[in-house]
């Protein structure tokens, strides 16, 4: 019994630990609830979008408004003085660069270019953003659903199926050491390995297969393949998932770009985002 | 599981669509439910879409709460399913709550062993997760704890215990 009381308190203090407070979630829920109720609306992206601006702590807004204020009043200043008036002209026939933009944390993507990171590519109509980090179409759920997403890789799950008890290991900074410990991973379907190159970097191409037992009768419901640099899982969805990674060797440094299909998933519309691809390490 | 006159007058109130008397019934139960979706979720901006998402629902389904009914088991019944659901469509996450303790722990050694017991809390399944994060870390009586996974309490019970056991062996394996 008092082991029992022991790791029970053990549990709520690691719990507890790393559950940040959260005094101003009940002001955010309640303004949520009421912006949702008075709009209607029902589009889940968009009041996603609107869900994460209020989700942010009420300090972190309200310093935020305060700094967008202090530069909005130093660049009106700064305009009235004349200082950024010579910026304001470019010489007539010289293109100016338009930046690409970044990807929204959420939401519907309209076609066009954007950046994740070191990673540009330009997108049809249908894609989403996710967390401003993944683009995903059908919500890269099966049948047909699609994915892409950067990753710098820092460990790989011996056993995705059982990544709770075999924990990740770590591997070696090469593409050869990511492909390697990809190809021991234990996973009933092979391992395709070729060579690949995009935007003129060289690497490898490996294409790993979701099982059909995974993730719902693995440990924890979860299929997790590998780590990246800050500690985030890859989660795999549904069986018959398949993840291509080009792995590829960038001035040195290991860069990965994760293509998530299935079978339904349209490969020339893929294909032709990752033709798109430029990589700006 | 009494209901008290008032809070049967606000639940009447709050069916007849008075938005406010629905926000008074909601406001107590929101930081509980922040802290099970954590516990299940172990990734607080997740934890905190849960809710939000949770409490929009609850205000769509308040007619279903029915008399005699109480606020938080239902509650948090929606805050695990939509834990259950956000697990499901996730594809990738970072685990923050993996990172550093708030607290200054003692040694090293405590800070892998928090870690470690999260992780081996992740591992479980989700029957014995909900019930240990119910039971144990929101401290609820395990007859809640059974209206609240629409189970028995006998059935609550040894998920408790099954989850315990779990922990503990998984914990040994790793020297915790």
């Amino acid at each position: 019994m008092d082991s029992e009381r022991q790791l029970r308190s053990q549990l709520v203090r690691s719990l507890d630990e790393a559950l940040p407070a959260a005094p101003w979630l009940e002001a955010a829920v309640i303004d949520d609830l009421r912006q949702r109720r008075r709009s209607g609306r029902m589009d889940r992206g968009v009041a996603r979008s609107a869900r994460r601006l209020l989700s942010l702590p009420r300090p972190v807004v309200q310093w935020a408004a305060v700094a967008a204020l202090l530069i909005v009043a130093i660049v009106a200043g700064l305009m009235a003085s004349g200082a950024l008036r010579q910026t304001q002209t470019a010489p007539a026939g010289i293109p100016t660069a338009s930046p690409v933009p970044s990807l929204p944390q959420s939401g519907e993507l309209a076609p066009g270019t954007y950046r994740s990171g070191w990673l540009t590519y330009t997108l049809p109509a249908g894609w989403s953003a996710f967390e401003g980090w993944g683009a995903t179409k059908n919500n890269s759920a099966p049948p047909d659903g699609m994915a892409i997403t950067p990753w710098e890789i820092a460990s790989v799950y011996p056993d995705p199926c059982h990544a709770f008890t075999k924990p990740a290991t770590s591997i070696g900074p090469t593409v050869d050491d990511l492909v390697a410990a990809l190809q021991a991973q234990k996973r009933s379907a092979p391992v395709i390995v070729g060579d690949t190159a995009i935007n003129g970097y060289r690497g490898k191409r490996v294409e790993l297969v979701v099982p059909v037992e995974a993730p719902d009768q693995c440990e924890g419901g979860q299929y997790l393949s590998w780590v990246d640099l800050f500690g985030g899982d890859r989660y795999n969805q549904a069986p018959g998932q398949h993840d291509a990674l080009y792995i590829l060797d960038v001035n040195g440094r290991r860069l990965v770009i994760n293509t998530a299909f299935y079978a339904g998933s349209d490969q020339v519309e893929l294909k032709a985002i990752l033709d798109s691809v430029k990589i700006a390490p | 599981m009494a209901v008290l006159p008032a809070a049967r007058t606000l639940l009447d109130a709050a069916k007849s669509g008075d938005d406010g008397a629905f926000e008074i019934m909601l406001r107590p139960v929101l930081e509980p439910g922040y802290r099970l979706a954590g516990g299940m979720l172990q990734d607080a901006q997740a934890a905190q879409d849960a809710v939000q998402e949770a409490a929009f629902k609850a205000w769509r389904k308040i007619r279903q709460l029915r008399d005699g009914s109480e606020m938080r088991p239902w509650f948090l019944g929606i805050v695990a399913n939509e834990c259950r659901s956000f697990r499901r469509s996730r594809w990738s996450s970072v685990l923050s709550l993996a990172g550093p303790a708030r607290t200054d722990p003692d040694s090293a050694d405590s800070v892998l062993n928090s870690i470690e017991l999260r992780r081996a809390l992740r591992s479980l399944d989700e029957k014995k997760r909900l019930a240990l994060v119910l039971h144990w870390y929101l401290d609820l009586p395990l007859a809640e704890v059974a209206a609240i996974t629409r189970s028995s309490v006998h059935a609550v019970e040894g998920q408790v215990q099954r989850g315990m056991h779990e922990l503990r062996h998984r914990m040994e394996g790793h020297g915790g």
